[in-house]
């Protein structure tokens, strides 16, 4: 038993540690299987930030399902329904409003979401839901948003405005021909007529009548473009058609170019596809062209005339028509077979062919072909050669002269039948350096021998001598339409203690000149002119209206030098005698108008003194001897005393030229080698030159005298000689003269007044003035050429827009094309007077060369038998943006031509889109904006146009728009467009919104969210 | 007896050393199998969660989505579509997932799925955030192997 024990206990000591281990890993398993979860959950929210984002951004306030939003919706705090939560709490936030706080609460809350999750608008906590606090995060999530038109602290929403310019209305021109005659002119216009400009070169006088009721009568300047408004008259047009005449009491009106332009009711593009011809009753002599911008598909020709004598059309250099309607008034139909027909023909240079019409201004011509010998017929000349024998030409130049003219005199008398007058100019138009028209080239030539340079320069005395060979007027004036109580225009006044004002108690007429001595000092009024050295008459009507004084009256001569005026013959009235000096020559009564009329000899010692006709007085005695008159002067004496004068005139007593009568051509040249540096009295005249100088101006005057000689039918050349010639005055008086301008250096006179010759006999043959009499002929103003062709309408707003003139002796101009425009059309305008616009030419920059779209000499024929254009378009392609630059050419021959007129310019349209937008701003009221316009007019206008608040905005050069302190769209919007109108940034706008009958507008979209921007973060950290 | 008794106490040492020797192996056998099975056991764990993320994630996208499997229409929960969900096994096909799951979403006593998911040793709860008729709710998933 003991041994078995031990047995058993010794066997169960060696296992002891074993089952110790087995038991212990026993249990170690057992509580590792016991602790092991058998589920185990995992979060997993990586995207809750961007859900939460989108979700914010999808919901509009409008619809989210929540307590508090529903709140804010029912107490009106939603201003915007269709917003985003998220924008709606952005809004809040921009506005420093806690319902920003509140509202992402009130979400979050709602949210079943034990995560820690926030609301950031940039770095402002907006809302959260934390468990462990931010703070202590170890990982953030983010995501992110930008929401724009959100700052804390600015508007959320604003106003972008658009402006605009917009025309509810049509403007369209009529543009007559190169010239237009000769006789009653009239035009068509149909529509509902809504203003009428009118601008021309209108040969005379004339009446205008609108539907054959008077509408005015214009007293144009010659050979300038004269402009006038029908404004004033528009009740005399109708719907429909209009017929506007232009009549002329005088015989043979014409226009050299020019235009009407029309203001209609409503705004649309009319390309006018029908060009309607002018009519003309009296000699059919029509000059013009017509443009078409693409290939013709059809043409039809329509003459409406009445003539005995057969009329003729030219369309290029082919004749489409020729025939008489024996004096009944007809209808010719051209249609487009018969002039594919003729228009297809071949021919020689130059032949204008159907296919291939358009593109290119093509010259039309109708005209009295039986009246030929009209155009054809030699019309002899008369022609006055002025020359400078001022102290500058001495030496070689006197020499050049002196030949230049025996040139001169030999090839104008080499034609029988012509003239040669000379007048030679220094200080005055001296008698002895004069010599009357003459064919006697001897005596001519010994007169140009004993010409001798010296003293001054009075270039304007040189041509009215030349003009006084034709008319025997040297100076006028019967006060008539000037303004009563005012000062007579173009006199010397001195009022002193009197008064000397326009009166309409006149002697004739509407106007006389009332004359009152008040006081002591004496008042008196005067007018010079160049002296005079062949028997002149001063003549005018008197009228002693009250008081004891003396009224005194002088014919005055000049000192040699010009310089002064001396009395010559002194007449008085009082006491009831007019009297020599103080002599009683013949009684007078008081209220009672007399003529007085005194003839003198200058350099004699007696006159002749008529009253009312009648001689009183017969070689009077002279107050001094003078050898020359250059002033009336009318003054009073001794006491107070009023009279009035009326319809003063100075005149030659005596033609000092045998003019002969017919069919001749009047020419003067001009010639001077400086400036002009004495006037000759012509009061008031225009500003010719632009100096600025308008107060008995030299160069000035000179041009108006040359002005004043084609107003008597001389042409005018103008010759400038050497170096110091002032060349701008003398192509100023060529171009008022109608004339051309030359040039020669010393040594070169000779040749070019050889040149001068030739051309002025070749004028006289071709010019395109006809004269004749026993005509008469009608071409009906509904006289038509009808084209077809391919047109497309353009987008946007067409803008006309006139250049101004060119000014300058080249003739040459430009326009410019703005970067963001499209050029629609562009016509270069010619007054070409009675010559032919030959060639137009515009610069090619990438080239540097002139490249020519017109050249009359291509059709090679005689320029009497071709279309003359009065507007020349440029062909579009050939127009570019930027600047593009033009310069046209008259003549009366392929061979013979000169630079344009200085009065040429450019019509151009383009097509815009003229818009501007502002940026998002606080307000949008409007302002009451002062705008400039480049050729310095200003208008004043409200945008919108009901806005009469009292801001008030300038877009002027010196005083512009500050468009940073501005906070109004409307504001901000007008000035931008107008930025883009001032196409130079001068701070003058270059399209002149009433030439266009354009205005302003704006319209505006509110509640555009602001462009500053604000980051939205929604975080999730733990 | 006497020999008996001789032999124990020749041999009474050493039964004790070696039941401690042999006791050292198996309690160093043992420790050493649990480690390798923790280890073991720990990576396995993980992989499977890798797993169930990935699907998870990807079953939310998937849910959360406007297209013909997803239960949204323009942002919003769409009832009908989100009822399809009760046919499970379709759904789950139509995911082309592997494991099972099921979702919940906030106001809404419904879970949407495998309904009542078995004792599983790891289960993935997605959070995300969607729109219920036009209030922002929560959207829980649950997917396990």
């Amino acid at each position: 038993m003991g041994i078995k024990k031990i047995k058993l206990i010794n066997g169960k000591r060696g296992y002891f540690f074993s089952l110790d281990a087995f038991l212990a890993l026993v249990i170690i398993f057992g509580v590792i299987l016991f602790i092991k979860p058998t589920v185990k959950h995992v979060d997993y929210e990586e995207s809750i930030h961007e859900d939460l984002l989108l979700a914010l951004s999808s919901v509009a306030i409008a619809d989210l399902n929540n307590s508090y939003a529903e709140t804010l919706r029912s107490s009106g705090a939603i201003t915007n329904q269709n917003q985003s939560v998220l924008d709606q709490i952005g809004e809040f936030y921009a506005n420093s409003d806690t319902r920003a706080n509140t509202l992402a609460d009130s979400i979050l809350n709602e949210l079943d979401l034990d995560k820690n999750i926030g609301i950031y608008f940039g770095d402002s906590e907006i809302a959260k839901i934390e468990i462990i606090p931010y703070a202590s995060a170890e990982t953030i999530s983010t995501s992110r948003q930008i929401i724009s038109g959100i700052q804390q602290g600015n508007a959320t929403k604003g106003y972008s405005s658009r402006a605009f310019l917009f025309a509810n209305k049509r403007v369209d021109y009529f543009y007559f021909g190169g010239y237009v005659g000769d006789g009653n002119i009239s035009v068509i216009i149909n529509g509902t007529v809504l203003g009428v400009n009118v601008e021309g070169v209108f040969s005379k006088n004339f009446d205008v009548y609108i539907n054959n009721v008077f509408a005015g009568n214009h007293s144009p300047a010659a050979n300038i473009p004269y402009k006038f408004s029908l404004a004033d008259q528009l009740s005399k047009f109708v719907p429909g058609e209009n017929i506007v005449e232009f009549r002329s009491t005088q015989e043979n009106l014409y226009v050299a170019g020019g235009f009407i332009k029309v203001v209609y009711d409503s705004y649309d593009i009319n390309e006018g596809k029908t060009k309607f011809f002018p009519g003309v009753e009296g000699l059919i002599n029509l000059y013009d062209s017509f443009y078409v911008p693409s290939v013709v598909k059809k043409m039809d020709i329509l003459l409406h005339y009445n003539s005995s004598y057969d009329i003729f059309m030219t369309i290029g250099n082919k004749t489409v028509y020729q025939g008489n309607s024996s004096g009944s008034e007809t209808s010719v139909i051209l249609n487009d077979s018969y002039l594919k027909s003729i228009l297809d023909t071949s021919g020689g240079l130059g032949v204008i062919k159907y296919p291939n019409l358009h593109d290119k201004t093509v010259p039309v011509r109708i005209g009295l072909s039986n009246a030929s010998y009209y155009l054809n017929q030699s019309s002899y000349v008369d022609i006055i050669s002025v020359t400078d024998i001022s102290g500058s030409m001495d030496e070689d130049k006197i020499t050049d002269a002196k030949n230049a003219n025996i040139q001169l005199i030999d090839a104008i008398l080499n034609y029988s039948g012509n003239n040669v007058g000379l007048a030679a100019y220094s200080t005055w138009a001296k008698k002895n350096d004069f010599h009357t028209l003459s064919n006697d080239s001897t005596s001519l030539k010994n007169e140009v021998n004993s010409w001798n340079a010296q003293d001054y320069t009075c270039i304007c005395c040189g041509i009215l001598k030349a003009v006084s060979c034709f008319d025997k007027n040297i100076f006028l004036d019967n006060f008539n339409g000037q303004t009563s109580g005012s000062n007579p225009i173009g006199w010397t006044i001195v009022e002193g203690n009197g008064v000397i004002d326009i009166t309409s108690s006149s002697l004739e007429g509407d106007r006389a000149v009332n004359i009152s001595r008040l006081s002591s000092q004496n008042p008196s009024m005067n007018h010079y002119f160049p002296p005079q050295q062949d028997k002149i008459t001063t003549e005018f009507l008197v009228r002693h209206n009250s008081g004891t004084g003396t009224i005194r009256m002088e014919v005055e001569g000049a000192n040699d030098g010009y310089s002064s005026l001396q009395d010559y013959i002194v007449l008085k009235m009082y006491g009831g005698w007019i009297r020599n000096v103080n002599a009683q020559i013949v009684s007078y009564n008081l209220n009672t108008i007399y003529k007085i009329r005194v003839e003198v000899v200058p350099g004699a010692s007696t006159y002749d003194l008529y009253v009312n006709d009648a001689l009183v007085g017969d070689n009077l005695a002279v107050y001094a001897t003078r050898n020359n008159v250059a002033r009336v002067f009318f003054t009073t004496e001794n006491s107070n005393i009023n009279y009035a004068v009326d319809d003063v005139k100075v005149f030659l007593t005596d033609e000092i030229c045998d003019v002969p009568q017919g069919n001749r051509n009047r020419v003067a040249v001009v010639m001077s080698d400086g400036q002009a540096n004495r006037d000759c009295g012509l009061n008031p005249v225009p500003d010719y030159d632009l100096d600025g100088d308008t107060d008995f101006d030299p160069s000035d005057q000179a041009i108006e005298a040359a002005c004043i000689a084609k107003q008597k039918n001389i042409t005018v050349h103008a010759v400038g000689f050497g170096n110091t010639a002032d060349e701008e005055t003398l192509q100023n008086i060529a171009s008022c003269g109608s004339g051309s301008y030359y040039f020669a250096d010393v040594g070169g006179l000779v040749d070019l007044y050889t040149q001068i010759a030739n051309d002025v006999i070749k004028a006289s043959y071709y010019e395109q003035t006809i004269t004749g009499e026993g005509f008469s002929t009608r071409l009906y103003p509904d006289s038509y050429i009808k084209l077809s062709y391919q047109s497309t309408l353009p987008y946007g707003l067409v803008v006309f827009t006139e250049t101004d003139i060119f000014n300058n002796p080249e003739s040459q101009g430009s326009f410019y094309i703005p970067e963001d425009s499209t050029p629609y059309n562009g016509k270069v305008v010619s007054y070409s007077g009675a010559k032919w616009t030959s060639n137009v030419e515009l610069y090619n920059q990438s080239s540097s060369t002139w490249k020519s779209f017109f050249n009359l000499g291509s059709y090679g024929l005689n320029f009497t038998n071709l279309g003359d254009p009065y507007m020349t378009e440029i062909p579009k392609s050939m127009i570019k943006t930027g600047n593009n630059t033009v310069r046209v050419f008259v003549g009366v021959s392929s061979s013979n031509y000169t630079a344009g007129s200085i009065y040429n310019k450019v019509i151009y349209s383009v097509i815009k889109e003229f818009s501007a937008y502002s940026p998002i701003s606080p307000s949008a009221d409007g302002c009451k904006w002062n705008i400039e316009f480049e050729d310095g007019s200003t208008i004043i206008m409200s945008v919108p146009s009901n806005y009469s608040g009292p801001d008030q905005c300038h877009y002027q050069s010196g005083n512009m728009f500050d468009p940073d302190g501005s906070t109004d769209a409307i504001e901000l919007a007008i000035f931008s467009l107008l930025r883009k109108l001032d196409l130079n940034s001068n701070g003058k706008i270059e399209t002149k919104f009433s030439d266009n009958d354009l205005t302003l507008d704006t319209s505006e979209i509110t509640g555009i969210p602001f462009s500053w921007d604000t980051e939205v973060q929604i975080r999730t950290w733990s | 007896m006497g020999r008996f008794i001789l032999t124990l106490k020749s041999k009474k040492a050493q039964a004790w050393s070696f039941d401690l020797v042999i006791a050292s192996i198996i309690f160093i056998v043992g420790i050493v199998m649990l480690y390798f099975y923790a280890v073991n056991y720990t990576s396995q764990s993980e992989n499977k969660l890798d797993d169930l993320f990935f699907e998870g994630n990807l079953a939310s996208e998937l849910i959360l989505s406007e297209d013909s499997f997803g239960i949204l229409t323009g942002n919003q929960i769409n009832q009908a579509k989100l009822d399809e969900y009760l046919n499970y096994q379709q759904k789950k096909d139509e995911l082309g997932l592997t494991k099972n799951f099921y979702f919940n979403i906030q106001n809404d006593p419904t879970n949407y799925g495998l309904v009542n998911p078995p004792d599983v040793e790891n289960i993935v709860r997605v959070i995300r955030i969607t729109i219920d008729n036009n209030k922002i709710v929560s959207f829980k998933l649950y997917i396990w192997e």
